[in-house]
């Protein structure tokens, strides 16, 4: 199981080819511990396992074996991630590390490895983790078989980022109930004071939701075709913001469709619609008969298709906030869940005071009278007596000395707190030292690189 | 909780103790049945041989309405003759009891709501109808509703809800959306608020819809709905009327009140819809309407109010196959087809070879041999001589359509007007008794249709030798910024196919917000807006315009190769202008080159003084006005900038023209102080500097106001 190894043959035609977006988008919502000095996004640690094999057993439970992993190369982020893919990941996942130019869109990316595809993909985050069983969406995907099918979940009350005006990654998501489509996504901004619908929209698809309380998971499948959309048009340079609202437009707007001249790309494989095509007897009734001389109401039936697939009630959150990425290692990491609590070769002093909402890792030690509540702490960390975590994430060989408390923090690789430091809602850098007896709060202490 | 169960009971016994109230405003407030309704209130006019209110009563009735006051305007005194008249007002056997109430200066529905107010007839929450509802529903559910957001124990009490909208799901194209007039209600769907409220328009159309994203922060789940009908079926606090008191400019339930307190920030109050999926509901607003209710009747989705429940107590109808309802002595002869979806009213004649489908027959009506009737509303004692041919059309009491007369889909002729014989009525053409008054009632704006085709054919059309009647024009509605083809568009039997989009919408107005329109504000992926014909017939028109500037050309050419004089050559023009419907802008644009282009370059001052000398009278023909002036030097300056060797005959035609008053200082003032002359590119800026000079020199002309110049 190996980068370095040559794909193996496969016994059968895979249905779905997934691509994982390594290293996109979030910008600098993650700032700063997805700096250079810590790790790349797909790598941070959730219940101390990195961000991207969650995404990678979700593809594992959904039967696919075929991954292409697509990061920008941008500092040593390819270097780290092909190390933990080559000796780190355990799954059986075969995923090939595609390192492409650093401004490339997410939909760039996938024109640059268009020939590698070979069947209807699959485009997801690395920063995905869900409850859902994948066989639930991917039957609702073959059932309807559309262009595209996009999953939206409900923000559960858990996530602290429930969407709202304080989120700055709140959207509005438009579904056609009847037809579970997917009519309009669009980010949400503070600065505009009205969405606009377009009428075509709202004569083609009469009963739109509009939700705020959804959320696009970024997970789309797209049908092989697509990928000649994508080839042909260099102006579509990102996934979400050019390919998807694309597709969501031309459910509708028949203008749209022939200047894109999308029909001649989408090629219809559904047997059920060619055998329907062919019938003499089968006559679906079709509203657009009855108004076709009606000029005022656009009713425009597209060949194409965005469905969404909602999912409520379990857990689905993408780790492109602090606060989500905290929300994702507390639930990672939650009371019940089968996990191996404190690593064998941890040696903790007082385990009492380990909570059983909390994760230790390898080879970590922890002094007397050292708590720790819904806390995840790595592996190799030094962590002295009298030390209070909670709410926190601890990384790998991070060294805490006596009598620090910390709560809601995000310390990174490396990083040293020492004696008698006190803080809340922090984010410290790799390898940053923070001095002793330091008071912070909601502050993000990183050090310039020339003194660490 | 005892206490609260014990306040929710005590609320229902005062509850209990009210009569439920409604009130029926009876007037349409507007000319859609014109003239049927010079004559006839709306509310009276026959739908399946039954008068429009009765149904509404009907309803109102079955919702277990105690007390209802009809507020009538127009013909208020033949309104309460009916009622008098009527079942409801026998005491004994009538659980309803109806009050006429003649507002003689009401205007609009705000009018009617502020006359209520004033009344003070209102003594708890009411349910406000118009009187041309046609519906099957029962209101428990929504009074329940209603009532229930007003307690405390509800599940989602609001003390400042006002009104409960009832609705009707039905489809984006429905039949019973009054077309041209649909609006769009975004609800929210786990308590029914209504959050927005956009009234759709067809002229101009409604391209987009914008929702305020304050609506965000009460909710976070809103369905935008197109699907819905609204039969103006509400259930309103008693603080409905005094808010139209209060706001003495409101004057329509919707797009003002509505909207008004939907969009209001200082009123707080709520508006919450109850969306029925199960009944029939929808109401007569115009002619189009009249007839989709009209055909729901007969096929029987209105049930229980069909024509065989007989609504009056005289009528027997009795329902047979196909949809068939016949009244009590209907005489049809052996050889008459009477196909499905019929209804036909008692003492009615038919005659041989006679055939009638999808048609509403009055009582007592007379109809010939051979007869072809087809969706046509005959009202009362109508007669039809042999050979006629009706289709898709309104026949109004005692009107004689004599033999072999054709009606074409679309005709309203009213009551006693006498038509034929042997005569053809082309579509959509209303027939009075009375001559159409000049300013009527609802329609003192008198221009409101210059561009009405209609009205050039007013007189053109022939009722036959003992016709007897006048032709009705559509005027539109007294709203001054409504199009009067929306107005069209919503009446009987119209095809849309008909309507002249094309002409009106390739001007510009709309096309040009359209290209506007293109780029979408989340996205810049060339997106597109929806389109239909405009787009075409813009195309269309442009070849029009090209097609008529190159004969132009050819005939100016000619005039110069022919050396015509320029009376000739501007008859010429004017007639190829006239056939092309050609603008005059389109004519300077090639008449200014095409004179410039006369002048002899190697000898270019004198050249252009000649050519000047003869042709500038020519572009003095076809420029009327100072705007015109400045469009001249407009093309000048682009024309001289486009061609290099031209640039020096700027300023000396520029000086030509002005002597031969062709274009006036003013003209050049304006034009030399706009911004266009001034962001028309680096060549043609530069010849507006070389005017500076002579600006100068006519402003100080002017200073001076000196006598004529002497150059």
């Amino acid at each position: 199981m190996g980068l370095l190894e040559k794909p193996k043959q496969q016994q059968k035609q895979q249905e779905f080819q997934a691509i994982i977006l390594a290293g996109y988008g979030s910008s600098n919502r993650l700032y700063p511990i997805i700096e250079e000095d810590n790790l790349p996004k797909a790598l941070l640690p959730v219940a101390n396992k990195p961000l991207i094999s969650y995404t990678l057993d979700w593809l594992e439970k959904a039967g696919i074996t075929d991954a292409i992993v697509l990061t920008q190369t941008m500092a040593n982020a390819q270097q780290k991630i092909a190390a933990y893919l080559a000796r780190g990941y355990q799954g059986g996942v075969h995923c090939n590390l595609i390192g492409v130019d650093e401004d490339f869109g997410t939909a760039d990316a996938i024109r640059s490895i268009a020939d590698r595809i070979t069947t209807d993909f699959i485009v997801l985050p690395c920063d995905l983790h869900t409850e859902l069983v994948p066989r639930d969406f991917l039957d609702h995907h073959r059932i309807s078989n559309p262009t595209m099918s996009a999953l939206i979940y409900e923000a559960t009350k858990g996530e602290k980022g429930f969407p709202g005006k304080e989120d700055d990654t709140a959207q509005y998501i438009g579904i056609d109930a009847a037809e579970s489509r997917l009519i309009h996504l669009a980010d949400y901004d503070s600065s505009e004071d009205e969405v606009s619908l377009r009428m075509s929209m709202l004569w083609r698809f009469p009963r739109v939701k509009l939700h705020m309380n959804l959320q696009d998971a970024h997970l789309y499948i797209f049908k092989h075709w697509v990928l000649d959309v994508i080839k042909a048009k260099e102006k579509i340079s990102s996934i979400r913001q050019d390919l998807v609202p694309l597709i969501i437009k031309c459910q509708y707007q028949r203008k749209l469709v022939e200047v894109e001249e999308m029909d001649k790309y989408a090629k219809s494989d559904d047997l059920l619609d060619t055998a329907l095509s062919l019938s003499t007897v089968y006559d679906e009734f079709d509203e657009t008969l009855l108004n076709q001389h009606d000029p005022f109401k656009t009713y425009f039936k597209s060949n194409i298709k965005a469905h969404a697939f909602v999912y409520r009630g379990g857990y689905c959150g993408r780790a492109n906030t602090i606060p989500k990425y905290n929300d994702m290692n507390r639930l990672a990491s939650k009371q019940g869940l089968s996990i191996k609590r404190i690593a064998d070769t941890a040696e903790v002093t007082q385990k009492p005071l380990i909570g059983n909402d909390s994760v230790v890792g390898e080879y970590t030690k922890v002094a007397e009278k050292s708590s720790v509540k819904r806390s995840v702490i790595g592996a190799h960390c030094i962590i002295g007596k009298n030390v209070k975590i909670a709410n926190s994430i601890i990384m790998d060989h991070v060294v805490i000395e006596d009598s620090v408390k910390l709560d809601g923090c995000i310390v990174c690789n490396n990083a040293k707190i020492l004696e008698g430091s006190s803080l809340t809602k922090c984010e410290i850098a790799g390898g940053y030292i923070v001095e002793r007896k330091t008071e912070e709060n909601g502050q993000k202490l990183v050090g310039f690189r020339e003194a660490i | 909780m005892p206490p609260k169960s014990k306040l929710k009971q005590s609320h229902n016994e005062t509850e209990a103790e009210q009569p439920l109230q409604a009130v029926v405003l009876a007037d349409s407030y507007n000319s859609r049945f014109m003239p049927l309704t010079y004559e006839k209130p709306r509310c009276l006019l026959p739908v399946c041989n039954v008068p429009l209110i009765e149904y509404t009563l009907e309803f109102l009735a079955i919702s277990g309405v105690q007390e209802v006051f009809v507020i009538a305007t127009m013909h208020a005194e033949q309104i309460k003759a009916h009622i008098d008249s009527s079942k409801w007002s026998r005491k004994n056997d009538s659980t309803l009891q109806v009050e006429v109430i003649h507002a003689s200066e009401c205007l609009s529905v705000g009018d009617a709501l502020r006359e209520l107010d004033a009344r003070q007839l209102i003594s708890t929450d009411f349910i406000l109808v118009g009187g041309d509802v046609v519906s099957n529903m029962t209101l428990d559910k929504a009074l329940e509703e209603h009532r229930s957001r007003k307690r405390n124990d509800g599940k989602h009490t609001d003390k400042n809800a006002i009104m409960t909208m009832v609705l009707r799901e039905g489809s984006s194209h429905h039949p019973s959306r009054a077309r041209g007039e649909e609006s769009i209600f975004v609800i929210d769907p786990t308590t029914s608020e209504c959050v927005h409220f956009e009234p759709l328009e067809t002229f101009p159309r409604t391209k987009r819809v914008d929702l305020n994203t304050e609506i965000f922060e009460r909710h976070t789940e809103i369905e935008c709905r197109n699907d819905l009908i609204d039969p103006l079926i509400d259930i309103c606090s008693m603080e409905v009327p005094a808010l139209f008191t209060e706001n003495f400019d409101w004057q329509s339930l919707r797009s003002d009140f509505v909207r008004g307190v939907l969009t209001s920030d200082i009123l707080g109050k709520t508006i919450y819809t109850h969306i029925s999926n199960e009944s029939y509901a929808a109401r007569i607003q115009n002619s189009q309407q009249y007839d989709s209710v009209s055909n729901d009747i007969l096929k029987r989705w209105t049930f229980p109010i069909v024509p065989e429940t007989n609504l009056q107590e005289t009528d027997l109808y009795e329902y047979s196959r196909g949809n068939i309802y016949k009244g009590s002595r209907v005489i049809l002869s052996k050889s008459c087809i009477v196909e499905d979806n019929v209804q036909i009213g008692s003492g009615t004649v038919v005659g041989e070879n006679t055939r009638i489908i999808n048609s509403v027959i009055g009582k007592n009506c007379k109809i010939g041999n051979d007869v072809n009737i087809e969706g046509a509303y005959l009202w009362d004692n109508v007669v039809i001589g042999d050979g006629t041919n009706v289709k898709r059309s309104i026949i109004a009491n005692d009107a004689i359509i004599l033999d072999d007369t054709i009606l074409s889909e679309g005709c309203i002729v009213s009551f006693n007007v006498t038509l034929g014989p042997n005569i053809k009525l082309p579509r959509y053409t209303r027939v009075g008794s009375q001559p159409q008054p000049k300013d009527d009632f609802f329609d003192d704006d008198e221009n409101s249709d210059d561009d009405d085709q209609d009205d050039s054919a007013r007189p053109d059309i022939n009722l036959g030798e003992q016709g007897a009647g006048y032709i009705w024009i559509d005027k539109g509605d007294n709203d001054e910024d409504s199009d009067p083809r929306n107005m069209k568009i919503a009446s009987l039997a119209f095809d849309l196919q008909d309507l002249n989009v094309g002409k009106d919408h390739g001007d510009g107005s709309d096309s040009a917000s359209e290209i506007g329109d293109i780029s979408d504000s989340d996205s810049d992926m060339g997106s597109t807006s929806e389109m239909w014909h405009p787009e075409q017939s813009q195309i269309l028109a442009a070849r029009k315009v090209e097609e008529f500037k190159r004969e132009l050309e050819q005939s100016i050419s000619r005039a110069f190769a022919e050396d015509h004089t320029v009376e000739l050559a501007a008859l010429e023009i004017t007639g190829l202008r006239m056939s092309a419907n050609g603008s005059y802008d389109d004519v300077r644009e090639v008449v200014v080159p095409a004179i410039l282009n006369q002048v002899d370059m190697s000898k270019p001052l004198p050249s252009i003084k000649a050519v000047m000398q003869k042709w500038a009278s020519l572009i003095e023909k076809v420029t009327h006005g100072k705007d015109d002036q400045v469009h001249v030097l407009y093309i000048l300056q682009m024309y001289c900038a486009d061609h290099e060797q031209m640039q020096k005959l700027f300023i000396p035609s520029i000086r030509l023209l002005y002597e031969d008053d062709v274009v006036e200082e003013d003209a050049i003032f304006k034009w030399y102080n706009s911004d266009r002359s001034k962001q028309l590119g680096s060549p043609a800026t530069s010849l507006r500097e070389k005017a500076t000079a002579m600006i100068k020199w006519l402003e100080e002309a002017e200073e001076e106001d000196s006598d004529d110049d002497d150059e």
